[in-house]
């Protein structure tokens, strides 16, 4: 199906090009006088004019265009090597996405998911007595569109946590969610001046999400093989 | 002064001769009826005057200058033919406001007059006419350039006699206000002789004469009579085309430059012939006409 | 006596360039017809890119003019052949013309057009942003602002400009030598099999270099340098053709 849609482009425009050709003699052998012509065309310009005044009030936010991907060092899981390290207190506050104060006395907590597949680290804390902090940061979230990459990591729905008992459960979303983006791209020949490559694709989606919980030092923790878990080192 | 001089003119198309070193020249402010058989090179002489087409050899000059892609040229003259195109969005009238901006000596009061005259709706377009309509407002156009150079190449095609008649009237009245050089092709020689002055006729991409229609009309006599008596005459005549040649009498179009007391004498008759009957002969090459074709038995 | 009168060139091919906008108005129904052509497609075929990890779907659907820019090169591309053939030059010579006269203004109509084109092109981002809007359930509408400065938006609109320009460059000049010469159109798929092989390199076919050339090139000044002068060779070259064309 993609590719009949891709095609129709394509076979309209070979249609135009066999419409001119076949018209090579004179377009206009039955044409409109040139005051019905110039009033034809004055009122396209104008609803072209109305509608691009019109379209400057469409409700609209701006891109996250991420303009390196390969090299910037964010890009590369650094957060999470950033949080390994200890140095959570550096993570900007906008990265956290949702956090949680759960009181917790037990000795030990067990982790539990349902579909949940990324990263979560764990730091074992003097500071925290009788309870638990869990973060959960959105780092970013990348999806390749036309030949630029954008970052639509705040559009995406947030993990939830449920504390049942001794089981600290990571939540997806109740249902499958779908977020439809548009995006306007720029004009191609704009693009080409501001240094953004013509062909190609923008590279693939990809993202980096994770949960961050600090436990009380004593707190044992315990969870099944499939999960990735973590400890900052410290 | 000259206005057209041309100098063993030629234009090939591959290795036919439409023109075959033409050499002529056209005064300033007459008007010269361009005369000849179809296929002649009537056209491929004017459309290289109008500077159109390219000359092969030879040299020609209009208003001093090689008309092939000159500017000055193109502005002082124009060339009106049936195929004049113009565009289909604009209608007559706004086509004659277009062509006042491109001439400067146009005509605008003129212009307006024939096209009420000859009738035309001037919310139309040029295509929608009538092949006769095209061509009477083509005239009109040629007419109100008011251009030094006029060239009309069979502007008559497709009127009617009386716009014919009409066309004629206007070109010699507008000529005697604003003389200038005009020059038409057309096969009605015998309607326009009145208003032409003098007569270039070409055959075969060769010019066989160019006269003052005065002198044409007195160019060749036709002597008619007993073929024998008449035979016997032409032997210091210079035959022009003989006609209707059998056994007992014959006529035979000759030369005027003899004196036609003593032919007459003889019980020869001798009558004029019409400028446009002897471009016929003139042009028709040896061995008779149409008639010969069907006339197989038979030779002269 | 009739006085000859003097002509300036200016003056014939302002005269022509007038008449011309008059007389090939269709080009702007044309226009108007594939622009809109164009607007529609990249409503229907809109590129879009979606995700999924199981847990959620993202999913963009992207419009820009560039479609409709596609398209107007086209129109521009096909316009300049069209106003080469015979019948578009026989309505010049019925007035006063010759041939530099013919081709200047034919080259001012043609930078008129393709600037109207341009304009009215990049005016359709405004349509298919707000249809793109209407017919898609979308959450949230993107854009790209920052960072695109004003001068950006110019210089692109120049751009596109050129690329219009170009196009009608290489129509103007295919058509002219197909005009002087029905022989040359065989001279056509030479000439672009010669530049494939000239311009080739051991990493790209010749066609990649040459739309490499003109499409990376990020420098708005090496960009206009070299479209401008790519436009003046293809103009200069339809002057010298048709120099000896045979009109009417």
């Amino acid at each position: 199906m993609a590719v009949i849609v891709s095609l129709v482009p394509l076979l309209i425009i070979i249609i135009i090009i066999l419409w001119f050709v076949t018209l090579k003699k004179r377009l206009t052998r039955k044409s409109l006088t040139l005051r019905q012509s110039t009033l034809i065309f004055i009122v396209y310009v104008t609803i072209l004019l109305i509608t691009t005044v019109v379209s400057l009030f469409l409700p609209s936010s701006e891109a996250n265009i991420i303009e390196d991907p390969h090299q910037s060092e964010e890009w590369n899981g650094g957060l999470y090597m950033k949080a390994m390290q200890g140095e959570f207190s550096s993570i900007a506050t906008s990265k956290i996405s949702r956090s949680w104060e759960i009181p917790y006395t037990g000795d030990v907590i067990t982790l539990a998911s349902d579909y949940y597949d990324e990263g979560i680290l764990v730091e074992k804390t003097d500071e925290l007595n009788g309870q638990i902090e869990v973060y959960y940061i959105k780092d970013w979230q990348t999806l390749g569109v036309n030949s630029v990459s954008m970052d639509v990591s705040e559009y995406t729905p947030d993990m939830d946590v449920e504390m049942t008992s001794n089981t600290l459960q990571f939540v997806s979303p109740e249902k499958e969610s779908t977020i439809h983006l548009a995006f306007n791209d720029l004009a191609f020949p704009m693009k080409q001046l501001i240094g953004e490559s013509q062909f190609g694709n923008g590279f693939g989606s990809s993202g980096s999400s994770f949960f961050y919980i600090r436990v009380p030092r004593n707190l044992n923790v315990e969870f099944s093989d499939y999960m990735y878990i973590d400890y900052v080192e410290n | 002064m000259n206005v057209i001089e041309c100098e063993g003119l030629v234009k090939k198309y591959g290795s036919l001769n439409a023109l075959d070193h033409i050499s002529f020249s056209i005064k300033e402010n007459t008007i010269t009826g361009l005369i000849g058989r179809n296929g002649a090179g009537k056209t491929t002489l004017l459309k290289i005057l109008a500077g159109f087409w390219r000359e092969t050899e030879g040299t020609i000059t209009v208003f001093d200058r090689r008309p092939f892609n000159n500017l000055e040229v193109s502005m002082n003259s124009i060339f009106v033919d049936d195929m004049m195109s113009f565009t289909n969005t604009l209608n007559l009238k706004e086509l004659l406001s277009e062509a006042q901006a491109f001439y400067p000596n146009w005509d605008a009061e003129l212009a307006e007059r024939l096209l009420g005259y000859f009738n035309f709706n001037p919310r139309l377009v040029h295509q929608s006419l009538s092949k006769g309509k095209r061509s009477t407002f083509n005239m009109i156009v040629g007419l109100a350039a008011k251009c030094p150079l006029t060239i009309f190449d069979e502007p008559t095609t497709g009127m009617d006699r009386a716009v014919r008649k009409d066309f004629y009237r206007a070109l010699l009245k507008d000529y005697l206000l604003n003389p200038r050089t005009i020059i038409i092709s057309s096969h009605h020689l015998d309607e326009m002789e009145d208003i032409l002055e003098d007569i270039l006729l070409i055959d075969e991409g060769k010019k066989v004469l160019q006269l003052p229609v005065d002198e044409l009309k007195e160019y060749a006599v036709t002597l008619s009579g007993r073929t024998a008596v008449v035979m016997q005459t032409l032997q210091d005549k210079e035959v022009i085309y003989k006609r209707n040649v059998d056994i007992d009498n014959c006529s035979v179009v000759v030369r005027n430059n003899f004196l036609h007391g003593e032919v007459k004498q003889l019980g020869i008759n001798v009558s004029p012939v019409t400028p446009s009957d002897l471009c016929v002969y003139l042009t028709k090459g040896q061995g008779g006409g149409i008639d010969d074709v069907f006339n197989k038995s038979k030779s002269v | 006596m009739m006085s000859l009168t003097k002509v300036s060139l200016s003056n014939v091919v302002v005269m022509q360039f007038r008449y011309k906008l008059k007389a090939y108005s269709g080009v702007f129904l044309a226009l108007m017809v594939v622009q809109m052509i164009g607007i529609l497609l990249s409503i229907l075929g809109h590129g879009g890119t979606s995700f999924s990890n199981g847990m959620y779907t993202v999913d963009v659907t992207v419009s820009s003019p560039d479609l409709v820019i596609f398209l107007t090169m086209i129109w521009a591309f096909m316009n300049a052949i069209l106003i080469t053939t015979k019948a578009y030059r026989e309505d010049d010579f019925t007035f006063v013309s010759n041939r530099l006269s013919y081709n200047l203004s034919n080259m001012a109509f043609l930078l008129t057009v393709c600037l109207i084109g341009t304009v009215t092109a990049l005016l359709t981002t405004g349509i298919i942003r707000i249809l793109a809007y209407v017919t898609a359930d979308i959450d949230i509408f993107l854009t790209i602002t920052h960072g695109v400065t004003i001068a950006d938006f110019v210089a692109g609109g120049l751009a596109t400009f050129l690329f219009i320009l170009l196009a009608a460059t290489a129509g103007y000049l295919v058509g002219m030598m197909t005009q002087v010469n029905k022989g040359l159109i065989i001279l056509l798929p030479v000439i672009i099999i010669g530049l494939n092989y000239v311009t080739q390199s051991s990493s790209n076919p010749g066609f990649v270099n040459m739309l490499e050339f003109y499409f990376m090139e990020h420098s708005f000044i090496m960009f206009s340098i070299k479209a401008i002068v790519t436009i003046l060779i293809g103009f200069g070259l339809s002057i010298v053709f048709s120099n000896r064309l045979e009109v009417r």
